[in-house]
């Protein structure tokens, strides 16, 4: 009985099927069947034998990784990395956010075209463009630097500017964007609530205190969360041409991408490779999950997916 | 006595009220500063970019990287296009691949889109579930780049540039969330007209999904327009380079160069910085030029993809 009516509606509803098809066809393809490729995460690839006749090695890949260096190495400098990005990312936009909001409609349009300008072009003009200022010779910087007779800093051989580098170059790139959701946002709030609060003599940090921030923490929250829930995974190709994927800087800019990239086309170890990825693949689904969760539980309307 | 209190009385509103106005002018002036500064800060990157594809070399040389040269030249444009056969290939390769994939995308993810949004429709569930997880668990780069050369054999095609970003489950799940907004009454009388289920899609969802369709549409425009991460990985051949990957192997082989001969003078045989931004204003002037008049769209479908994903 409720086959049959099951049928009957798929029968009827029969178009909806056939707009569906083909995305699902492509997520299948190009979400679903990599899955079955995980297997290669336990075997010795061999690509004269095909995938999946090469011989299994069971957890071998695994060991090899984490008993290597760079197991803590990457997976510091990602969650390192990402927490900074999160923290600044977050405090930026939320301030510019809250400035566009007091400022009002004047400003608006030129300063969220220009500071959406940086979110549409790739990586690797924004690589361009950061050799302007830290280029060795003539980069604005060392340019500066030697005006002032200090000595020039090689920052493509320095790793440890790069936290900062990094840092900044991620906000410059993604604040835009945060700061229209923020904005957004803000534009919501009732106006009498500010209304009621100049009758009771508040001030105006008071009034961005306790209404304009108040109202914005559930969304804050919530990106939080998400960047959380992402933890484990890194924009590649930030960390590749920013970069330049320079062996020198290592120690603070190789994440589990950029590794996992390398074990694919350098070192030549896929097998390796893809147990790296499916290590990063389950941690980020559970985090992502319970990130998920907590958010709902705080707010109903929170839930990110 | 009691006039002198009334007149305190009566002038102490009217100067705090002054005094308050004064106080918002300034802090106003302030973060008018502030948020002119940032722009500056925010802009300056990209403009360097465009100076420097216009500075020439012996005063970058003498100098260093300004924003203010002394001379401008468009030396590194006239050497670009006095040798534009593979800048004009790349410019060819991205557009097939941007317009093509957009429109195959937005195609394909409405259709699905819509099919999870039907509440009545009893696939939906196991539809919304699939590709929750798919947005959810990857199965990393390696499998899929197995699985793209070894199994579908799409390495060093035209389709494969198109077919790996045609449907993102995010994009799905925005495109899902306008589609919800369609009220359903409006659905249930087409049906009650006599519509079939495709008059329905395309005479009534369709056309009031289109804000959707055009920020959904968007995102997907300017995935295909950036990609580099695709031909990276799958593509060798010349022919099929598309122009953000093209930038990266200018630079990439500049380095090459650089590295491996100190005996040339590199900036007289190779594309000077000037030559580089050059094809980086190139390959992005169409975008930025055209961005501010559909930032409204952009801007609607990236508030909504986040706020409910």
């Amino acid at each position: 009985m409720k086959k049959n009516k099951v049928l009957k509606d798929l029968r009827r509803k029969y178009p909806l099927l056939i707009l569906a098809l083909p995305g699902v066809l492509l997520i299948l393809a190009f979400n679903y069947l990599p899955l079955t490729g995980l297997v290669i995460a336990f075997k010795n690839v061999d690509y004269s034998k095909g995938i999946f006749a090469s011989d299994w090695v069971g957890f071998k890949n695994f060991e090899f990784f984490f008993k290597s260096f760079d197991a803590f190495r990457i997976t510091r400098n990602t969650l390192v990395l990402n927490l900074l990005f999160i923290v600044f990312s977050t405090v930026i936009s939320v301030t510019i956010a809250i400035m566009l909001y007091y400022v009002g409609k004047n400003m608006l349009k030129v300063t969220q075209t220009v500071l959406f300008l940086p979110y549409l072009v790739s990586w690797i003009v924004a690589s361009y463009a950061l050799e302007a200022f830290i280029d060795s010779r003539n980069g604005v910087i060392n340019q500066s630097l030697s005006a002032i007779g200090a000595e020039s800093v090689n920052f493509y051989y320095q790793p440890n500017y790069w936290y900062v580098i990094l840092v900044i170059c991620y906000v410059w790139k993604v604040a835009g964007y945060y700061s229209i959701l923020y904005y957004t946002r803000l534009l919501s709030i009732d106006p009498t609530l500010y209304e009621a609060a100049d009758i009771d003599g508040a001030t105006t940090w008071q009034k961005i205190r306790y209404i304009t921030i108040y109202m914005l923490r559930p969304m804050i929250v919530m990106l939080v969360l998400l960047g959380i829930g992402n933890i484990f995974y890194s924009d590649f190709g930030m960390f590749y041409f920013l970069t330049r994927d320079n062996g020198m800087l290592y120690p603070v800019t190789d994440v589990i991408d950029t590794y996992i990239y390398r074990a694919l086309r350098t070192i030549n170890n896929p097998g390796m490779g893809a147990a790296v990825g499916l290590v990063q693949s389950v941690l980020g689904f559970i985090l992502v999950v319970s990130a998920n969760a907590i958010s709902k539980k705080i707010d109903e309307e929170g839930s990110l997916f | 006595m009691k006039e002198g209190h009334f007149q305190i009385l009566n002038r102490c509103p009217l100067k705090r009220t002054r005094g308050i106005i004064m106080k918002i002018k300034i802090s106003k002036i302030i973060l008018y500063l502030i948020l002119g500064l940032i722009t500056i800060a925010w802009i300056v990157p990209i403009l360097f970019i465009f100076v420097l594809s216009v500075s020439s070399g012996e005063s970058i040389l003498q100098y260093g990287y300004t924003l203010f040269p002394r001379e401008i030249t468009f030396d590194a444009y006239t050497y670009i296009i006095k040798n534009p056969a593979q800048i004009i290939n790349s410019y060819k390769i991205s557009i097939i691949v941007t317009l093509l994939g957009t429109f195959l995308g937005v195609l394909c993810t409405t259709g699905l889109a819509y099919a999870m949004s039907r509440k009545d429709f009893v696939a939906n569930k196991v539809l919304n579930l699939f590709v929750t997880f798919a947005l959810l668990f990857h199965g990393g780069l390696i499998p899929t780049y197995i699985v793209v050369t070894q199994w579908l054999h799409l390495g060093n095609t035209l389709w494969v540039l198109i077919l790996t970003l045609l449907v993102s489950p995010w994009n799905v799940f925005l495109m899902r969330s306008f589609i919800s907004g369609i009220p359903t009454e409006l659905l249930e009388a087409s049906f009650i007209d006599g519509a079939t289920e495709f008059q329905t899609y395309f005479r009534i969802v369709m056309p009031l999904a289109k804000p959707g369709l055009a920020s959904v549409g968007l995102l997907i425009m300017f995935g295909y327009w950036n990609d580099w991460y695709q031909g990276m990985l799958y593509i060798d051949d010349m022919k099929l380079t598309p122009l953000p990957l093209l930038l990266y192997k200018i630079i990439s082989n500049i380095q090459y160069v650089l590295q491996n001969s100190q005996y040339i003078n590199a900036a007289n045989n190779f594309p000077t910085i000037g030559a580089r931004m050059a094809t980086c204003v190139i390959a992005i002037a169409p975008m930025l030029l055209a961005f501010p008049f559909f930032q409204k769209y952009l801007a609607k479908g990236l508030t909504l993809g986040s706020v409910k994903g």
